[in-house]
C-alpha cells in the first residue's frame, strides 16, 4: 500500500522538475486522504482546510528533497501528522462546529429526524475523538480513517508498534467509556 | 486481537471524506487565503478592540465593582476594603432599607431606599452643593454626600449612621 508504482514515480519526478500539472495530479490523488486525516484529527472543517492547505504547501516546498526509496505516502503522512500537531500546538481553533446541524436541517432525501439523529451520533463521536490526547487521537485517526497497521502507524509517528498498541488501547478504554451512551443510538442511526 | 463493539462504529464514522473543491484554489493561491486571513484578523482585532473599549468604559464610568446586600455589617466591611473608608452604618437603621454599594472613580456609593424611593450616600465624590434633598459635609478628611428623593427622606436617611 505504501509503495510507489511507476506512474506515481513519474508524477513525483515531474513535480520535482517543477511541473505544476503534475502537482495537480498528485494533489488530486491524495487530497481526500490529507483532508480526512486533518478533519478527523481536528474535528473542525475550517481547521481541516487550514491543515490540508498547509500540508500541500509543505509538500510543494519539500518535494525536491524527497527520495524515491522512502515511500511517498509515508512521507506525505508524516507531513500531515506533523502539520496537525503543529496546528494544535499553535492553539488554533479545533472544535466541532454547527455546520452538520445546519446541513441536517436542510436535508431532503431522508427525514429530518433521522438525519438529525445520525448527525448527532457523528458529531458525538467526532467530539469524543477530538477530546482524546493528541498522540492517542492521531493513532485512532490513522487506524480508523486510514486503516493503517500498527507497524505503518509506528513508522509515521516515529515510535514502536508496541507504543502504538498501548496508545490505541488507552484510547479504546476512554472511547468505550464515553461512547457507551451512544450504543443504542448507533444501532438506530 | 479482541475487537471492541465500537471499532466498526469508529471505522464507519471516521471514514475518509471528500476534500472540498476550494482546497485546490487555496493551495494554488495561498496568498489569496493569507489576504483573507489578514482582513479577517483586522476585523477580529477591531471587534476585540471595540469590546475592550466598551468594557473599559463600563469599568471606569459605571463602576468596576459592586455589592448587593442589605446587611450593614457586610456593606461597611466591603466599603472599607474597597476604599479604606469606615462608614459607621448602624446595625438597624430605622426607616432605611440598604440595597448595596458601588465603587467607581475613587468614590464609594452606598445605595439605600427610604419609603420605596432610592437614595445614596457618597463618600469622596465631588463636593456637591447642599440643598433640601442633598446634604454634604466633610469628616476625617473625607467628603460625604447624602442624596434623597425628598427632603423628608433626607431626614430619615440620617438614621443610616445616627440614632433618629
Amino acid at each position: 500500500m505504501l509503495v510507489l508504482d511507476a506512474n506515481d514515480r513519474e508524477v513525483i519526478e515531474a513535480c520535482q522538475r517543477g511541473d505544476s500539472d503534475a502537482f495537480r495530479v498528485l494533489f488530486e490523488a491524495h487530497k481526500d486522504r490529507v483532508y480526512s486525516i486533518a478533519l478527523r484529527y481536528s474535528g473542525d472543517p475550517a481547521a481541516a482546510m487550514d491543515i490540508a492547505q498547509e500540508s500541500f504547501l509543505k509538500v510543494l516546498g519539500a518535494i525536491r528533497d524527497f527520495r524515491a526509496e522512502a515511500g511517498f505516502e509515508s512521507w506525505l503522512y508524516r507531513i500531515v501528522v506533523n502539520t496537525c500537531l503543529d496546528y494544535q500546538r499553535r492553539g488554533r481553533r479545533m472544535m466541532p462546529c454547527l455546520g452538520g446541524l445546519i446541513e441536517a436541517v436542510s436535508a431532503h432525501s431522508e427525514t429530518v429526524l433521522h438525519r438529525l439523529m445520525r448527525t448527532e451520533v457523528e458529531d458525538n463521536i467526532q467530539r469524543i475523538v477530538a477530546r482524546l490526547p493528541p498522540e492517542q487521537r492521531m493513532v485512532v485517526v490513522l487506524r480508523y480513517t486510514e486503516g493503517l497497521s500498527y507497524e505503518e502507524i509506528a513508522r509515521m509517528l516515529g515510535c514502536s508498534a508496541g507504543t502504538v498498541a498501548s496508545r490505541l488501547n488507552r484510547a479504546h478504554k476512554i472511547l468505550e467509556r464515553r461512547l457507551t451512551h451512544l450504543r443504542g443510538a448507533v444501532g438506530n442511526a | 486481537m479482541h475487537r471492541e463493539w465500537f471499532e466498526p462504529v469508529l471505522a464507519h464514522q471516521l471514514d475518509r471524506v471528500a476534500a472540498p473543491e476550494e482546497l485546490w484554489e487555496r493551495v494554488r493561491n495561498p496568498g489569496l487565503r493569507r489576504k483573507k486571513e489578514r482582513v479577517h484578523r483586522i476585523v477580529n482585532a477591531a471587534r476585540v478592540g471595540a469590546c475592550a473599549t466598551i468594557l473599559l468604559f463600563v469599568w471606569i464610568y459605571m463602576g468596576h465593582g459592586g455589592l448587593r446586600s442589605g446587611d450593614p455589617g457586610e456593606i461597611r466591611a466591603w466599603v472599607k476594603a474597597q476604599a479604606g473608608v469606615d462608614v459607621p452604618l448602624r446595625a438597624r437603621p430605622a426607616g432605611v432599607q440598604l440595597v448595596g454599594a458601588n465603587f467607581a472613580k475613587g468614590s464609594v456609593e452606598i445605595v439605600y431606599r427610604v419609603g420605596g424611593r432610592d437614595g445614596r450616600l457618597k463618600v469622596d465624590g465631588r463636593h456637591a452643593v447642599s440643598s433640601v434633598r442633598v446634604f454634604t459635609w466633610s469628616m476625617d478628611g473625607h467628603i460625604y454626600t447624602l442624596e434623597c428623593a425628598t427632603p423628608e427622606d433626607l431626614k430619615v436617611a440620617c438614621n443610616l449612621c445616627h440614632i433618629g
